[in-house]
């Protein structure tokens, strides 16, 4: 078995590994905290407190099936705490005394500078290591809460600013995803005194609407809401916010906090590869349990080792340089797809992908039920690998478009 | 009737039938690739289009399916228990050759058994055409149904006491149950068949008075004459496998015996060594030839083969010794070996009974022609390559489109 160090500076904050709870469901009270400490988890950050707790819908729950899987998709209507503040700064207290290696943030919201400071001062006396701030629930039965404020700078600034004033602690302000330009917000939170990022929150969805009564899932009594989706379905919308804000130069060293489908060792590493350095997990241990923190954490082991590192921070943002604009990228070639005969059943897909969804470049012998690629005709876009059950199809020859690439080679083309 | 308790026999039985439930359909249809040109439907002997009732089931359509597969195949519960499907459509499945092919099969029975048969099919007006079928076993029912709908009055004379014929004769019940068959049939006929039964053709009923009296005929009487060993002939210890699933399947064998042998290699054989796995203690199979030249379809082998105590290959009868018990000869050599048994049944094929036929049809060469008259068909086992269902209503379709063309009906 092979053992790195998975642990990681944050905010001047020393993390065990990179993995958090995130302000949800999944760290609602101090035994379900307590436990995930127990089990490894390296900081948490604590369901979002509020001055007064929220009333909940029943059910409160959807999810978007595949066959095969348990779901890709979540939907969430639950909102923040449920319980009296109270109750939750003593929480809090007794994880900080009990834990003291393990991180514990503070997530808070509120509508107005007062609350705001006023929340942010009792959780840091409650012990709090730092304060996550909910600009992005988009499920608040308030109107002005939640990702309405991540959606306005003016706010975002304002109310960072209030609790910085207020309180010692390093501050993250929490983006939501419904908004079409992260960089605005999150750049005026850091104006107003911010010191991280965490993105993104849940994305705001119908994910199924029921035939028969008319009505979008889950059915409260007949009706329905818009409410945030999360779960591996959501994984690439994170990644393009955080490469966008590690992208602009406003943005480019704001120390961010990952979230968004993170399921497996994979996922983790690929929100580091990107430019977060802490990452959240809530739908996955919904679905799963605590429990997979073991493989979170020994599959990244596994990684650092084949990448040659000793510390996680030297992963971060390695992937930032290699994703550029679509204008940069080298058009001057094309590459045709190689195919195994040997591997392929002769089921067609690659030959009806490629008739009915590109360019009629896969040709098909009847009677040997083959597939060969026209070269006149192929443009090299490759989705017949993609649509083949059996990986017979990969990348093959490389070849300059006509007139193009006079004075390259192609075998310097990296594919 | 004896029977012998035999645990390995209860997991045969249960195996066999095991139905999808229906989180298992859903899977299971969602394995498809979606081929191009369909290679399972092209592979189905009688146009049962699997790959669109799989699409059915992937789409939350079942019960459409269950619609579906009746309006193709009107003996669906049936051919869902005992196609050997292992051959056709399961065959040419390419998901096959990446993991394991689409169970078809049980897809099908799974939908055949949503339909209630209820809804039977809309009965054209009559065209005053009258059709005669010899034989009330799946091919002249499946005949009549069809000349029903298309307003052809169609007769049915069957020389036993009931309709099903060889489903009912020689398919073992825990293969093919009497419930299922009586669901099929009940679905296949209508109130313009008329049945005859207890009518044997040559006895009660002369070809002359039909040929008279009706303007077609059609011959769908299966295949009777056993092949059997000079030797063997009038021997108690010897049984016809034909006979001895009919007593199975009419719980007439009433013995137990210490051993049984089967002869033969076919899916018949494999079907009596997993019966008599039910009477006897022990069963013995004994094949002329090699293991791999075993003619019986996969399915029916894996069954025969985890009740067999032992096979023997490479052992023809010969004779019986003094003891009569029989003496098998080496087929590559003369080493001669006695397999001593209270029972040995005969499963090495049948033929057509050609002398019954002589004045209607000439056997030529596998080729049946009519003697007499254009009006004379013939549909089933009779001309079928295997004896399977599907083959037989393969052939039974051939001849329907003759038949239409003949009395001029538009199909």
């Amino acid at each position: 078995m092979i053992k790195k160090d998975l642990s990681i500076e944050f905010l001047g904050v020393k993390f065990k590994n990179p993995f958090m709870l995130s302000s949800s469901p999944v760290g609602n009270c101090y035994d379900m905290c307590a436990k995930a400490f127990r089990l490894g988890w390296g900081g948490i950050v604590y369901k979002t407190l509020i001055k007064d707790p929220c009333d909940e819908c029943s059910p409160r729950y959807d999810t978007l099936r595949k066959e095969g899987t348990s779901f890709v998709g979540f939907k969430n209507m639950e909102q923040l705490t449920e319980h009296p503040l109270e109750d939750d700064l003593r929480d809090i207290r007794r994880l900080k005394k009990e834990f003291p290696d393990g991180v514990l943030v503070a997530s808070i919201m509120a509508g107005n500078d007062e609350d705001w400071k006023t929340l942010a001062k009792q959780v840091e006396d409650a012990g709090a290591d730092m304060i996550e701030l909910n600009f992005s629930c988009p499920q608040m039965t308030d109107t002005h809460l939640g990702s309405a404020i991540g959606q306005n700078p003016d706010l975002c600034r304002q109310y960072c600013k209030a609790v910085k004033s207020a309180t010692k602690l390093p501050v993250i302000a929490k983006m939501t995803p419904n908004i079409t330009d992260m960089v605005e917000v999150a750049y005026a939170s850091m104006e107003g005194g911010a010191d991280a990022i965490s993105c993104i929150n849940t994305i705001k969805s119908i994910l199924n609407v029921d035939l028969d009564r008319e009505v979008g899932l889950p059915i409260v009594n007949g009706k329905s809401s818009i409410s945030g989706y999360s779960g591996k379905a959501v994984k690439p919308v994170a990644l393009r916010f955080i490469q966008q804000l590690r992208d602009n130069p406003k943005t480019r060293d704001v120390p961010i906090s990952g979230i968004g489908g993170i399921e497996t060792w994979r996922d983790a590493a690929e929100f580091i590869l990107v430019g977060a350095s802490i990452l959240q997990v809530t739908t996955a241990i919904m679905q799963y349990g605590y429990r997979i923190i073991d493989d979170l954490c020994n599959g990244l082991m596994h990684y650092m080792d084949e990448k040659g590192v000793d510390h996680l921070s030297e992963l971060v943002g390695l992937a930032n340089k290699n994703i550029i604009p679509a204008e940069e990228l080298d058009r001057d070639f094309k590459i045709y797809p190689k195919i195994d005969n040997d591997k392929c059943v002769g089921c067609g897909r690659c030959f009806i992908s490629c008739y009915d969804g590109s360019h009629q470049a896969m040709e098909w012998d009847k009677k040997l039920r083959r597939p060969t690629c026209n070269t006149d005709k192929c443009v090299g876009c490759l989705l017949c690998s993609l649509v083949c059950p059996v990986g017979a199809i990969s990348k093959g020859e490389v070849v300059f478009k006509p007139g193009r690439g006079e004075k390259r080679k192609t075998k310097d083309i990296v594919v | 009737m004896t029977k012998i308790a035999n645990p390995i026999y209860e997991d045969v039985r249960h195996n066999k039938i095991e139905l999808f439930n229906t989180d298992e359909i859903k899977l299971e249809a969602k394995r498809c690739l979606g081929c191009k040109n369909h290679p399972c439907s092209l592979a189905c002997p009688i146009q049962n289009e699997p790959h669109h009732f799989i699409d059915l089931i992937k789409n939350d359509k079942e019960e459409e399916g269950a619609k579906f597969v009746y309006d193709k195949n009107a003996f669906s519960s049936i051919c869902g228990m005992i196609c050997p499907s292992s051959k056709y459509c399961e065959a040419s499945c390419l998901r096959g050759k990446i993991d394991k092919p689409i169970e078809i099969r049980k897809l099908h029975l799974y939908l055949a058994n949503l339909n209630d048969r209820k809804d039977k099919p809309h009965l054209k007006p009559l065209i005053g055409k009258n059709v005669a079928i010899i034989g009330g076993g799946p091919v002249g029912v499946y005949i009549a149904h069809k000349l029903s709908i298309d307003g052809v009055n169609a007769e049915i004379f069957e020389s036993l006491p009931y309709l099903g014929g060889a489903l009912k004769e020689q398919i073992p019940t825990f293969r093919l149950d009497k419930n299922t068959i009586k669901k099929d049939f009940d679905y296949l006929l209508n109130n313009r068949i008329k049945v005859h039964l207890n009518m044997s053709f040559g006895k009660d009923i002369k070809f002359n008075e039909l040929k008279a009296k009706y303007d077609a005929i059609v011959f769908a009487i299966g295949m009777h004459e056993a092949r059997i060993y000079d030797f063997m002939k009038g021997h108690p210890k010897v049984i016809l496998a034909q006979d001895f699933l009919r007593k199975m399947r009419h719980d007439e064998i009433v013995d137990a015996y210490e051993r049984i042998v089967v002869i033969g290699g076919s899916d018949v054989a494999m079907d009596c060594i997993a019966s008599a796995k039910y009477v006897a203690k022990e069963v013995y199979g004994v094949y002329r030839r090699e293991k791999e030249r075993l003619r019986a379809n996969e399915e029916e082998k894996r069954l025969a083969f985890q009740v067999v105590d032992k096979y023997i290959f490479n052992r023809t009868p010969l004779r019986f010794d003094e003891f009569n018990n029989m003496v098998f000869k080496d087929y590559y050599g003369d080493e001669e070996e006695t397999i001593s048994a209270d029972l040995y049944i005969l499963a090495i094929g049948t033929m057509n009974d050609e002398k019954a036929l002589e004045n209607i049809f000439d056997f030529k060469d596998n080729n049946i022609v009519s003697k007499c008259d254009d009006k004379v068909f013939y549909a089933g086992d009779m001309d079928a390559k295997d004896k399977t269902l599907v083959s037989a209503l393969q052939s039974a379709n051939v001849c329907l489109k003759n038949l239409y063309h003949f009395l001029r009906i538009d199909d």
